[in-house]
C-alpha cells in the first residue's frame, strides 16, 4: 500500500499544510532513506502557480499538478477520482477542501475516510487512526476497512522537525505530470466571485496569544481587552460566543470551527474552558487562566490561574506590565 | 423553493462530569440535558430570516426539517412548529448513528419524497467532530454541496429557483449563484441563535402532527460501516492548575504577573 498525498494550494496557506503533511509523513518513518515522505503528491492549483519555486520541500516521489482556474470541489473529484489506485492510502490537508475531497473520493470509491486524524498505524494491514470525538473530550482509534482509505490531518498538530535539524527532504521534486482541466466550466454554477482573505491573521504563528471568552462581557469589553493584548504583543483570538454576539470578526476564531494554534503561551480570558474551544489552545507551551470561577474547567486545564474579573485584571496587568518596560 | 433542512439533538457534553467509557466502547449521555447542535441551530435561523425576506415573489419557500432520533427530537420538532416551519418529519432511531447511516437516511428521503430544491445541514456535529454527513449525503444523491454557508438569498438575476450563497473557503468567501440541487453546510453563520416562538405561536401552531418514520420505510435498514470503532479513551486535559485566589484583586494580579508572565514576556 503506497501513501500518497492530496493538496490543494488555493489555500493561501499552503505552505503551512506542506509543513503540516511531511510533519505527518515523519511520523510513519517507514520510508525507505532518501525517499520523499510520501509516493505520490497531487497538486490543485492555478497554472500560474509556480510550484517549482514555492516547492522547495520534496513532499512526494512523483508529483500530478492538477490545474484549474478556480477551485471547484465536483472538477477535482471528478479529475482527481479516476487517478486514484483502490489499494493506497490518501493523506489530505485538514482545511475545507482537504476534508470535501477526502470523503467523497471514498465514498465514490467505495473506500473508507476519515477526519482529523492525529495518529496512523496499521492494524492486521488496516489503517488504524486516532482522531478526537465527543467535543474533543476522548480519544478513539478507528480501523478503515475498506479501501482506498482517505484521511484529513487535524489542524496545527504535526510539525516538519527534521526540517530543522537536517534539511531533510530538501530538494526539487522531479518533473511532475500536469493535468490541466482550465477549459471546464461547472453549468450549475451561474457566477462566482472570490473575496480574498484580507490578510493572514497572525493567530497560526502567534507566540503569545490571548484568548478571550464569553466572561469579556461585550464588545467594549473585547476591545479594551484587545489593546492590553496589543501591548503585552499578543495576538487576539476569541471563542465562537464572542465572535456570534459580533463582539469580534470572524477570522479570529478559535476552536473546532476556528483556528489551531500552538503558542509558546496562551492566556485564556473569560473562557470556561469547553472542549470545542480549549481544543484550539491546547498545544500552547504554557497556559495562564484568568474566571471569576475557581471550579471553571479551564482552571485546571491551565498551568496557573488567577481568579478574577477579566477586565479587572487586564488593566491591572497593563498598569504592571508598562510599568516594568519603563524600568 | 423547497428545502429540507436537517438537524441533530445532542447532548451536552460540558455537562459531564467523568467520562467513564464502557467495557463496549460505550458512553452514558442520558444523564445530560440535550440541546440544538449549535450549527444546526443556525441553519435553521437562518432559513427563517430568507422567509421574513419574502423575496421568493411567486415561487413559494417550503421549508420542512428532518432529525434522525429517538422520542426526545419531538420537543423540538414543536417547537419548529410553532416558529412556522411546514413539515416537521422525525426518522425514528434510539441509538446513535453513525454518519454512513444518517446520510443514507437522509439521501433515502429525500429521493422518497423527490422534490426538494436544496438540503441543509449543520457543518459539524459535537460528537464525532467530523463533519462528514453533508458531504456523504451529497454524495449519495449525486448532488454538488457548497460548505460553510454564510448566508443564502433568493437570486435576484438568476433564473428562478436560483439561490445566492455567500460561504466560507480556504482562500476567502465565495459568493455564487447556483441551480438546485444542492447541498449547503452551515458553519458558523451570523445567525447562531434561533428565535424563540412566542406563546401564540406555540398554540396556534405548535399542535401541527409530526411526520414519523423509521429507516425501514425507506429502505434503510443497517448499513456497511466502513470505518469500525476500534476503542476509546478519556483524554485527561488536566495541568499543574496553580490557583491564585487569595488576597485582593491587585495583590493576585500582582503575583500572576511577576510569579508568571512577566519573565516569559521578556524572554519573547
Amino acid at each position: 500500500m503506497n501513501v500518497n498525498v492530496v493538496l490543494s494550494c488555493f489555500n493561501p496557506q499552503w505552505e503551512n499544510k506542506v509543513h503540516e503533511l511531511i510533519g505527518f509523513g515523519q511520523t510513519l518513518g517507514s520510508r525507505e532513506k532518501g525517499k520523499a515522505p510520501f509516493a505520490q503528491g497531487f497538486l490543485i492549483g492555478h497554472p500560474s502557480f509556480d510550484w517549482r519555486s514555492a516547492m522547495k520541500r520534496r513532499i512526494a516521489d512523483q508529483i500530478v499538478l492538477l490545474y484549474f482556474t478556480a477551485y471547484s470541489p465536483e472538477q477535482v473529484l471528478n479529475t482527481l477520482i479516476p487517478l486514484f489506485h483502490t489499494q493506497d492510502l490518501y493523506v489530505f490537508s485538514g482545511d475545507f477542501a482537504g476534508t470535501e475531497l477526502a470523503v467523497r473520493s471514498a465514498a465514490r470509491k467505495g473506500g473508507s475516510s476519515i477526519t482529523g486524524v492525529r495518529a496512523l498505524s496499521f492494524e492486521g494491514g488496516l489503517p488504524l487512526v486516532r482522531k478526537r470525538l465527543y467535543s474533543n473530550y476522548v480519544e478513539g482509534r478507528f480501523l478503515m476497512k475498506k479501501p482506498p482509505f482517505c484521511i484529513t490531518l487535524a489542524s496545527g498538530l504535526f510539525e516538519d522537525t527534521e526540517h530543522e535539524k537536517s534539511g531533510a527532504y530538501t530538494g526539487s521534486n522531479s518533473d511532475p505530470r500536469i493535468i490541466n482541466r482550465t477549459d471546464e466550466t461547472q453549468s450549475q454554477i451561474l457566477d462566482r466571485t472570490l473575496i480574498p482573505l484580507p490578510s493572514k491573521s497572525g493567530l497560526a504563528e502567534a507566540k503569545l496569544l490571548v484568548a478571550l471568552g464569553y466572561g469579556a462581557g461585550s464588545k467594549e469589553g473585547v476591545d479594551e481587552l484587545a489593546e492590553t493584548a496589543g501591548i503585552l504583543g499578543g495576538e487576539l483570538g476569541v471563542s465562537r460566543p464572542v465572535v456570534m454576539h459580533g463582539w469580534a470578526p470572524p477570522d479570529r476564531l478559535l476552536g473546532v470551527s476556528g483556528m489551531m494554534t500552538r503558542p509558546d503561551m496562551c492566556i485564556a480570558a473569560g473562557v470556561s474552558g469547553s472542549q470545542a474551544f480549549y481544543g484550539a489552545i491546547e498545544k500552547s507551551g504554557f497556559i495562564a487562566a484568568i474566571n471569576t470561577d475557581k471550579d471553571a474547567p479551564i482552571m485546571k486545564m491551565a498551568d496557573v490561574a488567577l481568579v478574577a474579573d477579566c477586565r479587572e485584571a487586564f488593566a491591572l496587568l497593563r498598569r504592571l506590565h508598562q510599568g516594568t518596560e519603563k524600568q | 423553493m423547497k428545502v429540507l433542512i436537517c438537524f441533530k439533538v445532542v447532548p451536552d457534553m460540558d455537562m459531564m462530569g467523568d467520562w467513564n467509557v464502557g467495557a463496549a466502547g460505550t458512553i452514558d449521555f442520558s444523564p445530560l440535558r440535550k440541546l440544538w447542535n449549535c450549527f444546526d441551530e443556525g441553519s435553521l435561523e437562518l432559513f427563517l430570516k430568507l422567509r421574513d425576506a419574502g423575496e421568493n415573489g411567486d415561487d413559494p419557500l417550503r421549508l420542512d426539517v428532518l432529525t434522525v432520533g429517538g422520542a426526545y427530537c419531538d420537543t423540538y420538532l414543536k417547537t419548529l412548529a410553532a416558529l412556522g416551519f411546514d413539515s416537521m418529519i422525525r426518522i425514528a432511531r434510539d441509538d446513535s448513528c453513525s454518519p454512513e447511516l444518517t446520510a443514507r437516511i437522509v439521501a433515502a428521503f429525500v429521493r422518497y419524497r423527490s422534490s426538494y430544491d436544496f438540503i441543509v445541514m449543520g457543518a459539524q456535529s459535537p460528537e464525532r467532530n467530523s463533519g462528514v454527513t453533508p458531504f456523504l449525503t451529497a454524495e449519495y444523491l449525486g448532488w454538488m454541496c457548497i460548505s460553510h454557508c454564510l448566508s443564502i438569498a433568493v437570486s435576484a438575476s438568476g433564473p428562478r429557483g436560483a439561490v445566492t450563497v455567500h460561504s466560507h473557503s480556504d482562500a476567502g468567501e465565495l459568493v455564487q449563484t447556483i441551480r438546485p440541487p444542492c447541498v449547503f453546510t452551515v458553519g458558523n453563520s451570523a445567525d447562531a441563535y434561533l428565535r424563540t416562538p412566542t406563546l401564540k405561536e406555540r398554540l396556534t401552531r405548535g399542535a401541527k402532527s409530526l411526520e414519523v418514520y423509521t429507516p425501514e420505510r425507506f429502505g434503510i435498514d443497517t448499513v456497511q460501516e466502513n470505518v469500525e470503532m476500534h476503542d476509546m479513551k478519556a483524554v485527561n486535559h488536566t495541568r499543574q492548575g496553580i490557583l491564585i485566589d487569595e488576597g485582593t484583586v491587585a495583590d493576585r494580579v500582582a503575583r500572576f504577573y511577576t510569579g508568571y508572565l512577566m519573565e516569559r514576556l521578556e524572554k519573547r
